[in-house]
């Protein structure tokens, strides 16, 4: 059977601002309950709110990213629905008007690269967080910390036709937010918060028939999301084979993501109707974006993923994936630049960096930002490999050192004695020493066996503890044995 | 007057519930009020500029600076449940909650 996999994403990323969106509360993660709450986030009687400039920018810095239109003139307006993380009975939102609206992200997939478009990013608050009693008491707590905190909202078309495109546009949406300093994304904390509309596209006799659309809700890490959507589109294939309904027959239902067990589960709405009344907000007039303020935005939008990829294949010869992987961190790509200036083999810094500095990262589950060797000790520590002072196997260990002492690269290789022995005569007794040690080594060799090399070179490196230099004591053992 | 149909989901919005003779009696007067602002309809608002706001510039938006908020004690003092820093309310049951179970 011939169909399509249609999938819109809903993504709400948290604002990394200060305040919140409409009161000077403090915007942070984590901490007391209800220690980060005032009249006006509470929704308390004669209370009125002020929106956060930042908010805006950050809304219109994103919108730009996105190649969005930015409106001239936006509002906010109210969405009403009674729930008790929601202490005004309505949260301020967006409504007719959005920040910025009609974009697309380059999005790639199986190798092909699609845009996925962008019908509108708007601003919003958040709610509270609910926690429900255990122990059969009769009670939920409700925190309002969150309450108010300031929120995008970005709503792609239904242009996403698999799963794993789905997975790879939140990922870029994620990059850009964070190469633009808009918000840290993170999925576990809820700082990026994916909802996704997914059905299929049905052909069967010339005809093309759209199952009913889903909303999967509770997908909370990318592997969630992507076996979520995977295992809705088969369950819609199966509902399709067995029961023939359609979107126009049954509408729009929500289901949650059951991680535990691997499915997809009917929910029912918080309000039997999506009834949200929405109204304009009448305590925040509308607001005016000037061609000149959308300008200044723009020039402070820096290089993004996409446009750094290209460069770093172009300038530094690095291979794609290299690049791509380099890319997934601002932080991460400065580490490079920086390391890689001036430095002949930028290829050699690339591969490093992803190796070695990756490894210790995630041994000691640090960020790059958090990284205790700087950069251009990276650079210091391949000179003294190039200029054969330490093998590059001795370097590896050297680099692990420098992260856990903070001592440079010169300075451990000096104080411990890690240099190469490149010095013939100090090689040659060992060499000598090895070869009158393993006669039947040496006569493969003769016969011509490479391994027999491998062999006494492994031989010699213990005994000079890895210090002795290779390519000198190749040239050794070839001329003693040839010798002999 | 309004139909019964509004009428149900106008009350499922609202939380409420009414007796069928208070029903007949808020169908009429809904209706009627409703009627009443409809009046405003008939003003041609066309050439009138919806656009109250002037640029960001002069809107009065707040710069981002934290500071902080209410006191607990203050906060407590706001509702009568109030239990270790959390508001409390009655149980919120629904399925949705068992899977989407806010941390």
């Amino acid at each position: 059977m011939k169909y399509d996999v249609i999938i819109g994403c809903e993504v709400h990323v948290q604002l990394l601002t200060r305040s919140k969106a409409f009161c000077s509360c403090p915007n942070n993660f984590g901490g007391a309950p209800n220690s980060r709450v005032c009249p006006r986030c509470l929704g308390l009687p004669g209370s009125l709110p002020v929106p956060n400039r930042d908010m805006i920018s950050s809304a219109i810095k994103a919108g730009l990213a996105l190649h969005c239109k930015i409106a001239e003139l936006t509002k906010f307006d109210r969405k009403n629905y009674m729930y008790p993380d929601l202490p005004k009975a309505y949260q301020i939102s967006q409504f007719d008007m959005p920040v910025c609206a009609g974009g697309y992200l380059e999005v790639t997939a199986d190798g092909q690269s699609r845009k996925i478009g962008i019908i509108r990013v708007h601003m919003e608050e958040d709610a509270g967080k609910n926690i429900h009693a255990q122990g059969g008491l009769n009670m939920s707590y409700v925190d309002y910390n969150r309450a108010g905190t300031p929120l995008l909202e970005i709503v792609s078309e239904p242009d996403i036709r698999s799963a794993e495109e789905a997975v790879n546009y939140v990922q870029s949406l994620r990059e850009i937010m964070r190469f633009l300093d808009v918000s840290d994304c993170n999925m576990e904390e809820g700082s990026l918060r994916c909802d996704a509309n997914i059905n299929l596209w049905i052909y069967e006799d010339e005809k093309r028939f759209a199952t009913p659309i889903v909303e999967v809700k509770n997908m909370n890490s990318f592997k969630a999301m992507k076996s979520a959507l995977e295992y809705e589109a088969e369950r819609q294939l199966d509902e399709w084979r067995e029961k023939h309904l359609t979107l126009q027959a049954v509408g729009k239902t929500t289901r949650g993501w059951n991680d535990d067990r691997g499915e997809t589960v009917l929910q029912r709405m918080k309000e039997e109707a999506a009834d949200y009344r929405y109204f304009p907000e009448p305590d925040i007039k509308p607001i005016s974006i000037s061609q000149n303020l959308i300008k200044q935005i723009k020039q402070s939008i820096p290089e993004l993923p996409e446009q750094k990829r290209g460069r770093f294949v172009q300038d530094y010869g690095i291979a794609q994936e290299a690049a791509e992987a380099l890319t997934q961190s601002k932080a991460l790509c400065d580490y490079f630049e920086e390391a890689a200036r001036g430095y002949q083999e930028p290829k050699r810094i690339a591969n490093w960096i992803l190796s070695e500095v990756k490894k210790l990262l995630n041994e000691k589950q640090m960020s790059i930002e958090q990284f205790p060797v700087p950069a251009r000790q990276v650079t210091e520590l391949l000179r003294i490999v190039d200029a054969g002072t330490i093998s590059g196997k001795i370097a590896k260990d050297v680099f692990a050192e420098m992260a856990a002492s903070r001592k440079s690269a010169a300075e451990l290789v000096e104080t411990k004695g890690l240099a190469q022995i490149s010095d013939t005569g100090e090689l040659e007794d060992v060499v000598e020493k090895i070869i009158r040690e393993n006669p039947s080594t040496v006569a493969d060799f003769k016969a011509g066996k490479q391994k027999a090399l491998q062999h006494l070179m492994g031989q010699i490196m213990n005994a000079t503890k890895g210090k002795a230099n290779p390519q000198v004591t190749i040239r050794l053992i070839k001329a003693k044995i040839s010798g002999n | 007057m309004i139909d019964d149909k509004t009428l149900q989901s106008v009350l499922a919005l609202c939380k409420f519930s009414l007796s069928d003779r208070e029903k007949e009696h808020f169908k009429q007067q809904i209706g009627d009020i409703l009627s009443y602002v409809e009046t405003l309809n008939q003003v041609d608002t066309r050439s009138i500029d919806p656009d109250l706001g002037k640029s960001l510039e002069s809107m009065s938006l707040r710069q981002d600076k934290a500071a902080v908020g209410l006191p607990t004690e203050q906060v407590a003092g706001l509702s009568a449940h109030f239990q270790d820093s959390f508001f409390t309310v009655p149980r919120i049951i629904e399925e949705m909650d068992e899977i989407t179970e806010e941390s």
